[in-house]
Order: structure tokens, then C-alpha cells, then sequence
């Protein structure tokens, strides 16, 4: 099996294709810390492409509660467990080698779904969920872990009488007593998983943006994407007996909508996002795979540089295009699992935030366009206060955005201005 | 009988095609139900390890 670089990883991993890359690479970050799990990103998505027969349980885009939720149900705990079968207790990320541009969270020594897959003869380990587990979308959600079983003597919830300080279940900076939302949609990943699994070769990764499809006429519905995509986004319709996923909006990417004159548009779920937690744009991949370096460009600047936005599941090996940044009352140890060992820097990031990075996340959810382009124009200082010790500073900087073509479609300060309704304009007279 | 469109029929000589499990409606897995052994209220082995941040280790 040939040999592929996972800038995630920090190292080569085994994939059943050649290394190819595209131009640009569709990506995105969400902001966890932000989501309310108001769902209308689920029902943009239903409403755009799930409304027909055969798709009623299908949810491309879904926002599932961690730990007990998930859609389809455990999804993650299972892949986690049967990883853990092929390699016990070799599940392990190196950080001594410190961070580097091509390994900026260290180096995964453990296996990824490809090398799980290749000690069993498959391209990916995986497993098919049953219809009950793909039936109950929000299931679990809201559901806390419990502190009532360690009162109880009962340490079901993980955490030991031993620990007393974590028993207090809920005081900052870590929530012992704790869930959090998790939005999900396909990764559009580098390595994808449904890609290496299909026998048909009926999926496939556009050159031009790195979505990821399904021919529709190629596929014969054998569901191994299905099996061994370890995000469970490709989905089978029983009406049509071909599998189907997430296809970012491609045409409003391309710039197909007339609502932006050409322009690449942000896909449904991004642009519905009430909590404004959603950010996706193009990202340019240099020859080698990895992200060129854009010091200007908002995704670029977050996860490559800030790097306050981190990838979901890296250890699975798919280089997933999707981040995230990590929910700060979660248990750090907790969290490393799902975003591995840069969790406490972005953590730490995020709460006292550069001035730069300030202004940066002024961006989410201000334009419908794709933003390739941003600039700072200084401001006053108009806060100052101190953060777990930490001094932080507020300026009122503007950031102005640009589109693909260069063209200005934001311009907006840190500080909201507030705006005083008129004497003559009041309305509840 | 109508004619099958073979782009969109699976072929069961070509793959497997999963077969109902007990108490299931479609596919099969390796894995039982969601209900046994991962819910808040009942957790299995892999569950308690996965909240107990046990699944990754670091070497710092």
C-alpha cells in the first residue's frame, strides 16, 4: 500500500492511493464555544437537499451532543474501540518533538483507521451502523455526565472520590460535570476514508476545491463508504440503493448563485448559522500537500497560525478539512481525544485572545461571500481587564474582508456599535 | 417483473449485502444496539474509558 503524508499526523501513513492534491481545498472552522444547537444549519440542509423519499433519516449536516450523543449513535467510541482492538494501548501522540509547520501538533504513533485496516485486509477498519443507530438524530442530547453517581459511591461518570476538588462538577476552567455541542457535516478530508473503501472507484475528490462526491451513476450501493468513512457522513438510500453525502453546496462554491454575481458563496448550513459559530472558505495546497502559506487569509491565520482551530478525530488518519475550536469547560483530557494534543494551546488562545485574533473572529458569519482575504486597520484600546491572570486588551480595530476576486464585502469593528433609536422612531407608543 | 436499472441495483454476487440482525431492521455490524452498554445509564467498558480521557495517550 503506498505511503502518504498527514501533516495531522506529523508522519507518513499507509493509504491505497498515490499522494494527489487539489488546488484549493475546501475547509472550515467552527467555533464550538458559540453553538447553541438551534439545528438550523440540520434544517438549511434538510430543506436544500434531504426532502425527498428515501432521505428522511439522512442528515448531512447534524449537531450532536458529546459524550453520549452522536449521530449515527457512538459512532465515535466505536471506531476509537476498534482501532483499539487491532493496536491495545498504542494509541499515542508524541509532543516532545515539538511543532513544526508539516507537524504542528506532534507526531500520532498510534494506528489510523488505514493502518487498523491494513492488519485486516480492508483499506479502512470500520463497521456498518445499524438503522436504529442512524434513527434518533438528537439522541442523548443535552445529556450531561453525571456527578450523582460519584455522590452515589457509584464512579460511573469516570471521575474518582479520590479527586475532591472534582467533585465541585462545575467550576471553571474545567466543567467535570459537562457536555457540549458538536456540528458536524462530511470533512471533506485529504485521505478520505469512503474514497479508499469504494470497489467502484465511484468516489472522488475534485481537483479544482477538494470536495468530495459520489458519481451517483457509478455507485452500486454496496455501502462500504459507508462502513468505513470513520464520521459515518456517507449515508445509503434505501429508494435509489446508492449511498449519498454531503456535497458542500458545490454550486454555490463555484459561484453558481446569482444572489452573489458569480462569487463563491458559502455553503446553506455556514450562511444559516444563527450563532454565527461557522466559517468555511477555500484553502490554497501547495504541490507537497501542504497548506500554502496565506498569512492573510482567515482560515490560514487560525489553524496555521494561531492555531486555535483543530481538527476533528486527527488520529483516524483522513486529514479531515474540518476544525474546530475546542470547547474551553470541557475536561482538556477528555477533549484531546476527540482534537488531539494542540487542545491547550488553542484553549489557552482563545480565551485571551490576540488582538489580531480578536478581530479575526469578528469575521464568522459576517458575509454570505467566501472570504479569501483580511486586513486589520488599527483602533483605540477601549478595554482592559486581566483573564485567569492573564492581562488582555480590547482595541476597536476594523477588519475589512475580502472576496475571491478582491473585491471588499466586509468592513466591520471589534467593538458592535450601539445605535440609539430616535425620540421621533420610538414604536411602542 | 420490471427491469432493474443495474447502475443502482446491488449486485449480491459482487458484495455482501448486509443482512437483517435480530432486532434490527437493515444492516449488520460487529456491533450490538446503541442500548447496550454506551448510554449515560449504562456503560460499558469502552464507554467509562472513552470519559475517562483513557483513549489517547501523550507522551510530553
Amino acid at each position: 500500500m503506498p505511503e502518504v503524508y498527514n501533516w495531522q499526523l506529523g508522519r507518513k501513513m499507509l493509504y491505497p492511493y498515490e499522494e494527489r492534491h487539489p488546488k484549493w481545498q475546501f475547509a472550515f472552522v467552527f467555533n464550538i464555544n458559540r453553538c447553541i444547537a438551534c439545528q438550523t444549519c440540520s434544517m438549511a440542509d434538510k430543506s436544500t437537499w434531504l426532502f425527498s423519499k428515501g432521505q428522511e433519516y439522512m442528515w448531512w449536516n447534524n449537531v450532536e451532543s458529546k459524550p453520549y450523543g452522536g449521530y449515527p449513535q457512538f459512532y465515535d467510541v466505536k471506531v476509537a474501540q476498534l482501532v483499539e482492538q487491532v493496536n491495545p494501548g498504542g494509541q499515542v501522540w508524541n509532543t516532545r518533538v515539538g511543532r513544526k509547520h508539516h507537524a504542528p501538533y506532534g507526531v500520532f504513533e498510534g494506528f489510523t483507521i488505514f493502518d487498523a485496516g491494513a492488519k485486516i485486509g480492508q483499506a479502512a477498519i470500520g463497521y456498518i451502523p445499524t438503522d436504529q443507530e442512524w434513527r434518533f438524530v438528537n439522541i442523548y442530547e443535552d445529556t450531561a455526565t453525571s456527578m450523582r453517581a460519584l455522590v452515589d459511591g457509584n464512579d460511573k461518570s469516570g471521575f474518582t472520590a479520590a479527586e475532591p476538588w472534582r467533585s465541585q462538577g462545575s467550576s471553571l476552567p474545567e466543567h467535570e460535570t459537562f457536555f457540549f455541542y458538536l456540528q458536524r457535516i462530511c470533512n471533506h478530508c485529504t485521505y478520505p476514508g469512503c474514497l479508499a473503501a469504494c470497489p467502484r472507484k465511484a468516489i472522488y475528490k475534485r481537483p479544482e476545491d477538494g470536495i468530495v462526491l459520489i458519481d451517483q451513476n457509478r455507485c452500486r450501493g454496496y455501502k462500504k463508504c459507508v462502513e468505513q468513512c470513520p464520521y459515518k457522513k456517507p449515508m445509503y438510500r434505501g429508494t435509489t440503493r446508492v449511498s449519498e453525502k454531503c456535497i458542500a453546496c458545490y454550486p454555490r462554491v463555484e459561484g453558481k448563485d446569482p444572489l452573489t454575481g458569480g462569487e463563491p458563496m458559502e455553503t446553506r448550513c455556514m450562511a444559516a448559522c444563527v450563532g454565527k459559530i461557522r466559517m468555511q472558505s477555500l484553502v490554497k495546497i501547495g504541490e507537497d500537500g501542504l497548506w500554502t502559506e496565506d498569512r492573510w487569509h482567515p482560515l490560514y491565520y487560525t489553524i496555521r497560525v494561531e492555531q486555535v482551530a483543530l481538527p476533528l478525530y486527527p488520529q483516524w488518519g483522513t486529514e479531515p478539512n474540518g476544525f474546530y475550536i475546542p470547547p474551553r469547560h470541557a475536561p482538556r483530557g477528555y477533549i484531546r481525544q476527540m482534537f488531539g494534543p494542540g487542545v491547550d494551546n488553542a484553549i489557552d488562545r482563545y480565551i485571551v485572545p490576540s488582538r489580531e485574533l480578536l478581530a479575526v473572529l469578528q469575521l464568522w458569519r459576517a458575509s454570505q461571500q467566501i472570504i479569501f482575504r483580511y486586513d486589520v486597520i488599527p483602533g483605540p484600546k477601549v478595554f482592559e481587564t486581566q483573564i485567569h491572570g492573564r492581562k488582555f486588551e480590547m482595541y476597536n480595530d476594523t477588519v475589512l474582508a475580502f472576496n475571491k476576486s478582491g473585491k471588499e464585502i466586509i468592513r466591520i469593528q471589534v467593538e458592535e456599535p450601539i445605535y440609539v433609536r430616535p425620540a421621533e422612531r420610538i414604536t411602542w407608543l | 417483473m420490471a427491469a432493474m436499472d443495474d447502475h443502482t441495483t446491488p449486485n449480491p454476487a459482487q458484495a455482501g449485502v448486509p443482512q437483517t440482525k435480530e432486532r434490527a431492521t437493515g444492516s449488520r455490524g460487529p456491533w450490538e444496539h446503541g442500548e447496550v452498554g454506551v448510554l449515560s445509564a449504562q456503560q460499558n467498558e469502552s464507554m467509562e474509558k472513552w470519559l475517562r480521557s483513557k483513549a489517547i495517550k501523550l507522551k510530553v
